[in-house]
């Protein structure tokens, strides 16, 4: 991409609650930017290993679970609620993959399809871990509270786009950094539509 | 000992018509190598083509499901003709999400058409059900279980005792010697691809006036075909067959001794197990192709 | 310029243009509407559009509110809670409704909630029976459909009649159904019966033989059913498979027991409906005239007659959001919230006035609405014989 593009892209981005009047349309920028993340994670295993994953919705719904969990049930903090929302589907990620990777082509496919209709039923089930369909309402908003001064919520349409537009930066950084340090180990393009 | 007799009674009538699903998309997947997500979209189309024959066009009801059938390969043919015969060679992935496409488009469609309300199909059988001693069952679903039953023979002599049946496994055995043989292979690919979509249509038109009729009831169909497909081993007729069976039992018993709540995860762990403990299907020993 | 620029500069553009506020003349006062029009529940969403069209068109007929016509701006939130949540926030951020009514399921007003905690809209709740809806203290939550626990208690004085000692439960597995299960199971142990089986299924489910199974191996005398009319009908008809002899007594009053009658036949023969309106009989409705009125217009439009018992809601949900906003003077939220807790009209289903509910401070509204049982009698709708006499 030209510099010049993506500096202009930068900038957008980075003032648009200021020159997006209305607030549906900031509100349709952060859920973009959500499954901007989303997408950025499917990008790096098609993209760089050929195998389709199509239950990514599990390791989604598998964090939203774990921040609202910690945050409602236990009371801990929000950020370290959005940590365990890293970790913990990164570690299902990662014994998923142990188990799955063995498989190819559409077989990965289905057997990613069915992990995730897996975690959905038993998230709707589970009745005394995660509520069932009744959910868990009232997930506490991140918050800024630097010691002698008030806490800044989070939870406002702005500060929540920047919170969103970090995210969407740091994911894209932490993919970029995977790539290169993978490209120096593993070469993942050998991995490719074609396997050796 | 009654309740487990009405159960296991329970998976074999709803089992018949997940190996009548499973067929039809184990030839296209197994043979054609494509991943049919829009599976469940034929199964739809051949409801709602019953209903329509019955309450619109006035259609008998015995009449209404071979017309179904016909719909259902038509469409098959067509998508075969339109969408997959331009993207033969290309990856299995690219294909895979085409067809998913084409899954969102014929369910918005029928959406679209038919509206979101649910339908019920009215059917000539009486509703008081058919009592064999400690069980019972409802003629209709005797009806479905034996019409499955006889699909599912018609399709098996089709492929094991015709002409079309001997080109079709030849095809996709060796295409370049096939060919040489005289073989049409695009018409090979055209026919089997509506075979697969008649069969879900069929499957489709049964089950209609059992359940209800919705714009969303293909979505479990196609998950309960993978799930059959994947069983039976790709491309394995009589596993296919078998794996519906055995699918419908032990859900029927998963739901009834275990939870309800998880009947689906019994299909899901099934797919599971499968693919990471025995990947060439339960019954790989059983013939390949019919 | 690279297409990256290109597609760029396309995307702000648009993004400007129609981020500008609209600038047409807003003459009519709008009233939100959030109800499945897609989904395992659109039959019931569906009839309570009608019955809220209705209530619009009777009302601009007699010349709107204010002065100005009444819009309803119609959402579907596909019998999803995450789409009821969407449509709320589309609502309010971008059609700027002063008041809301929806969203028919519990699980779906419950997501749409907190948007109007967020944005300060008031909902006037017409189906949904969950306790938690007002029991949250959202004071923007205003509900004229009677809670599982109310229902149970329209039950009560009926309960030797029905001489029920063991009750299983079937619901559906969502707020309204585990909400319902409680409710009823609370009454029926007060009252010294014991609960039996509890089943639940899934919303888009079809096959319940498995449930029914269970169900039948028990010796309870009766069947609590909580779900939509579709899956109720398909109950009835695996029930009768199965030769289920059961006294069935459906809760919610989304039963719709003419629908019943249709599509189940002679399954549904003998069974009981808890109801809040009842079209076969307006004369007994605590305002009857009104009631046929609404029973005749119903069938004026060539709506399906079944719809009535759910599309009564849809007019009463939007005569009382409408009455807030005369009541408050203008067609703004935070004063149609204060206007709501003065509302006292008569509705379809009886006299509509909100009571506190929930924890103090943030009570939510909830009016006491009236309850009635009918029998499915020979094909027919019967008020049964104990309910006819009282």
């Amino acid at each position: 991409m030209r510099p010049v593009a993506l500096l202009l892209g930068l900038a957008a981005a980075a003032t648009a609650p200021f020159w997006v009047w209305n607030p549906y349309h900031l509100h349709t920028l952060i859920m973009a930017g959500i499954f901007a993340v989303l997408a950025l994670s499917l990008n790096l295993l098609l993209g760089y290993t050929g195998q389709l994953s199509l239950g990514h919705a599990a390791f989604f719904g598998i964090g939203a679970y774990a921040t609202a969990l910690l945050t409602v049930k236990l009371e801990w903090s929000p950020w370290i609620g959005l940590l365990a929302a890293v970790v913990l589907p990164g570690l299902a990620g990662w014994v998923i993959g142990r188990l799955a990777l063995k498989l190819r082509g559409a077989y990965f496919v289905l057997l990613t399809i069915s992990f995730a209709g897996c975690v959905s039923l038993v998230s709707v089930n589970w009745m005394d871990l995660t509520n069932g369909p009744l959910g868990l309402p009232g997930v506490p908003a991140l918050e800024i509270a630097l010691p002698g001064l008030p806490a800044l919520s989070l939870r406002t349409k702005v500060a929540f786009y920047y919170v969103v537009l970090v995210a969407v930066v740091l994911a894209y950084l932490v993919c970029l950094a995977l790539i290169r340090a993978m490209r120096w180990t593993a070469r993942p393009q050998a991995l490719g539509p074609d396997p050796p | 000992m009654d309740q487990l007799l009405q159960h296991l009674l329970n998976g074999l009538l709803l089992g018949a018509t997940y190996s009548l699903l499973g067929i039809g998309l184990t030839l296209v997947f197994g043979l054609m190598s494509v991943v049919n997500f829009a599976h469940g979209e034929f199964y739809t189309l051949g409801a709602y083509a019953a209903f329509a024959a019955l309450t619109v066009a006035s259609v008998h009801f015995f009449l209404a499901i071979p017309l179904a059938i016909v719909v259902g390969a038509a469409a098959g043919a067509v998508c075969e003709r339109g969408l997959l015969r331009p993207l033969r060679g290309q990856s299995i992935d690219t294909v895979m999400l085409v067809m998913i496409g084409l899954w969102i488009a014929m369910q918005n469609a029928e959406l679209l058409g038919w509206g979101g309300v649910a339908k019920s199909v009215p059917t000539p059988f009486p509703t008081q059900p058919l009592v064999l001693g400690p069980v019972s069952v409802a003629p209709l679903r005797v009806f479905v279980f034996v019409v499955s039953a006889a699909l599912i023979l018609g399709a098996h002599l089709l492929l094991a005792r015709t002409k079309l049946g001997r080109a079709m496994r030849a095809t996709f055995q060796d295409r370049e010697t096939a060919a040489l043989m005289g073989v049409s292979i695009e018409r090979i690919h055209t026919v089997t691809f509506a075979f697969g979509a008649g069969l879900a249509a069929a499957a489709g038109a049964l089950l209609g006036p059992v359940f209800l009729l919705y714009p969303s009831m293909g979505d479990l169909a196609s998950l309960k075909a993978f799930s059959v497909v994947i069983l039976g081993g790709l491309g394995n007729f009589a596993g296919a067959a078998l794996g519906g069976l055995v699918l419908g039992v032990a859900e029927e018993l998963g739901a009834g001794y275990v939870s309800s709540g998880y009947r689906d995860a019994v299909g899901f762990l099934m797919i599971v197990a499968v693919l990471l403990l025995r990947p060439s299907g339960l019954f790989a020993r059983a013939e390949r192709v019919g | 310029m690279t297409r990256a620029i290109r597609a760029l500069s396309i995307a702000l553009a648009v993004l400007f243009a129609v981020g500008a506020p609209a600038a047409w003349a807003q003459d009519a006062v709008k009233v939100g509407v959030i109800e499945p029009l897609s989904g395992p529940v659109a039959a019931s969403g569906n009839y309570v559009r009608m019955g809220a069209e209705i209530a619009r068109d009777w009302m601009n007929g007699k010349g709107g509110v204010l002065g100005r016509k009444i819009e309803l701006l119609i959402e579907d939130n596909k019998s999803d809670p995450k789409e009821a949540a969407t449509a709320a926030e589309k609502l309010i951020v971008r059609d700027k409704v002063p008041v809301i009514m929806g969203a028919w399921g519990s699980s779906m007003t419950l997501a749409a909630m907190p948007k109007l905690a967020e944005y300060g809209v008031p909902m006037v709740v017409e189906t949904s029976s969950a306790a938690t809806i007002t029991k949250q203290g959202n004071p923007w939550i205003f509900r004229i459909s009677p809670p599982s626990e109310m229902e149970a208690l329209g039950l009560q004085k009926y309960l030797k009649d029905f001489g029920i000692k063991q009750a299983d439960f079937l619901a559906v597995n969502t707020d309204w159904g585990r909400g319902s299960v409680a409710a009823f199971g609370d009454l029926l142990k007060k009252s010294g019966g014991s609960v039996g089986t509890v089943e639940f299924m899934d919303q888009a489910a079809t096959d319940m033989n498995a449930q029914i199974t269970k169900v039948k191996a028990g010796s309870a005398d009766t069947l609590f059913l909580t779900t939509s009319v579709e899956q109720i009908t398909l109950v009835l008809k695996q029930a009768q498979e199965q030769r289920l002899t059961r006294k069935v007594i459906t809760t919610g009053g989304s039963s719709s027991p003419s629908q019943l009658i249709k599509q189940a036949g002679a399954a549904a023969e003998g069974t009981y409906h808890i109801l809040f309106f009842l079209p076969w009989f307006p004369e007994a409705m605590p305002d009857g005239k009104l009631a046929k009125a609404f029973v005749d217009e119903w069938a004026k439009r060539g709506h399906p007659f079944e719809g009535l018992t759910e599309g009564f809601r849809g007019h009463d949900g939007v005569l009382t959001a409408v009455e807030g906003i005369r009541l408050a003077g203008k067609a703004d939220p935070k004063a149609v919230q204060e206007a709501l807790w003065k509302v006292n009209v008569m509705g379809l289903n009886g006299p509509i006035k909100f009571e506190k509910d929930g924890p103090a401070g943030k009570e939510s509204g909830q009016s006491k609405p009236s309850i009635f049982i009918v029998q499915v009698k020979d094909g027919k709708i019967a008020l049964p014989a104990f309910a006819a006499k009282k």
